[in-house]
């Protein structure tokens, strides 16, 4: 589904990702887990189009994407969720989620998926009026999360979801990205720092350390003395 | 002139002033950019207004369905391949570029129509009408009703449209917008033809209330620059309001008094609000 070959990507000097290379399969769910600064979100944003790289290749389902604008990965139907979310604070919720729609492919489709992520997030319903920057945190999670599902996505990837929020309310959401997995067969990138409870949720795991791969596995019987040494580096 | 009389008279007018600013305010909002060269499209809309009129003997006002798209389109071309590049170097060669766009403009304009001062002449340019003890301008009123027009079509467009949508989206959080799936460039070129069209409205109110020279340009953009701050950078409803003040500044200021009203108004809303600076549209 998603595949990334040797990839490189500087800020300058700084080397954020380096020689990186990871490979996901359709309709499976991976954690990609790993400390701050580990290069995780660099990967992320390189796939989502938003960076570029300074060498290596990405492909999503076996066509090449790298330097493609993010305009045109989404057009793919490869989205990514951001760090905090990120909806448009002063629109309301519903623009919000109609923003979600804004490619061509996406609009014909709109008001199916609209009452799609209405039902898998009831609040939102509620507050389909309300401006987005006056929800909670974990609304505004579902709201970046509908936004994105509105673009009927073929492989979401959610950049640490569950930061600065409540545990009962990242339950809530891991279980809607399990739900939005399996009802549609949508490929899951799940970045986590919590790697405890992204194993839980996910089929396979990659961990990252200083910009490249270090270990890769399957979440059924992970060994947790290998993923710590992966981990920290030691 | 009674108080109501002056009340009507600014209102009438602002509305002229508010589409003036509402053009500045949406590449500031959207763009990012100060568009120093928003004066000179005022005024190429007015000669476009004014020559079209002219020629095929029509109302000015018709004029719009001409000077319209011919504008849009020109906003569009210009973001595409003059400044869209220049805003990839950053935000002052960008501004710079503006500033190039408005000398060639003016100069062109002093070239090819002359220094000669223009009208754009209507049947009814200094007819009134009486309404409850009240001399009301027949002309005002069209502006009025142009500029409001105007403006509602606007803030239609943002709200129910997918290019709305994406315009204020942008507006919002561009990187976000990007992950939408939105093309930023492509938005700011309707942003700047969106912007170009109300100043071709814009001009055409000006041509038709005031005498204009392909110099006036100056004196439009500082009357948006003022309409803007006081307005609260980028919301339609702040920008309305904003026009209307300006408006009043000036019926109730007169000729020697009115422009230094409106720098007050601009000097206090932007002493008392520095936290309403935000980009909002």
């Amino acid at each position: 589904m998603l595949q990334i070959n040797d990839l490189q990507v500087r800020y300058g000097d700084f080397i954020a990702v380096d020689s990186c290379s990871l490979q996901i399969d359709p309709g499976r769910i991976l954690a990609l887990i790993g400390t701050n600064g580990a290069g995780k979100t660099s990967l992320l944003n390189t796939a989502a189009g938003l960076i570029r790289p300074v060498s290596g290749q990405v492909y999503f389902n076996s066509e090449e994407i790298t330097g493609l604008r993010a305009d045109e990965v989404i057009g793919r139907g490869l989205c990514l969720v951001p760090q905090g979310g990120r909806c448009f604070s002063r629109m309301s919720v519903q623009d919000n989620l109609l923003v979600g729609s804004y490619p061509k492919a996406a609009r014909a489709r709109a008001k199916d998926s609209l009452e799609k992520v209405y039902s898998l997030f009831p609040d939102l319903r509620d507050r389909r009026s309300a401006p987005a920057g006056s929800l909670s945190g974990g609304q505004r999670q579902m709201v970046a999360i509908g936004r994105a599902l509105m673009s009927r996505p073929k492989c979401l990837m959610f950049d640490e979801i569950s930061l600065g929020l409540a545990p009962v309310i990242i339950r809530d959401l891991y279980e809607c990205i399990r739900r939005i997995n399996r009802e549609d067969g949508t490929t899951i990138v799940l970045v986590e720092q919590d790697t405890g409870r992204a194993l839980e949720i996910a089929d396979s795991f990659a961990v990252m350390l200083k910009g490249s791969v270090t270990m890769t596995g399957s979440a059924a019987d992970p060994d947790f003395e290998k993923i710590k040494t992966a981990y920290f580096g030691m | 002139m009674g108080i109501l009389q002056l009340l009507v008279n600014g209102i009438l007018l602002g509305s002229v002033y508010a589409l003036l600013g509402l053009g500045m305010a949406m590449i500031f909002g959207i763009v990012g950019l100060t568009n120093l060269a928003h004066g000179e499209f005022v005024i190429l809309g007015a000669y476009a207004s004014t020559l079209t009129a002219s020629a095929l003997g029509i109302d000015p006002v018709l004029t719009l369905v001409f000077t319209v798209p011919f504008m849009f389109l020109a906003g569009v071309f210009l973001q595409l391949l003059l400044i869209n590049p220049a805003m990839d170097r950053g935000g002052e060669p960008a501004l710079l570029v503006t500033f190039g766009i408005s000398i060639i403009l003016k100069d062109g304009m002093l070239l090819l129509l002359s220094a000669d001062a223009r009208h754009a002449a209507s049947s009814y340019g200094l007819a009134t009408f009486h309404l409850a003890g009240l001399d009301i301008s027949v002309l005002n009123c069209v502006l009025f009703l142009i500029s409001t027009a105007s403006v509602l079509f606007l803030t239609l467009f943002l709200n129910r449209t997918y290019t709305g949508r994406a315009i204020r989206a942008v507006s919002d959080d561009q990187q976000a917008a990007m992950l939408s799936g939105i093309n930023v460039r492509k938005v700011y070129a309707v942003a700047m033809g969106v912007s170009m069209a109300t100043a071709a409205v814009a001009g055409l109110c000006v041509g038709m209330k005031w005498t204009f020279y392909p110099s006036s340009g100056g004196q439009y953009l500082l009357i948006a620059f003022i309409v803007v701050a006081i307005g609260g950078m980028g919301s339609i409803p702040g920008t309305m309001l904003a026009g209307i003040g300006f408006g009043l500044a000036q019926v109730i200021g007169g000729a020697n008094y009115g422009l230094m009203i409106s720098y007050l108004c601009m000097l206090a809303a932007m002493a008392l609000r520095p936290a309403r600076r935000g980009r909002k549209l």
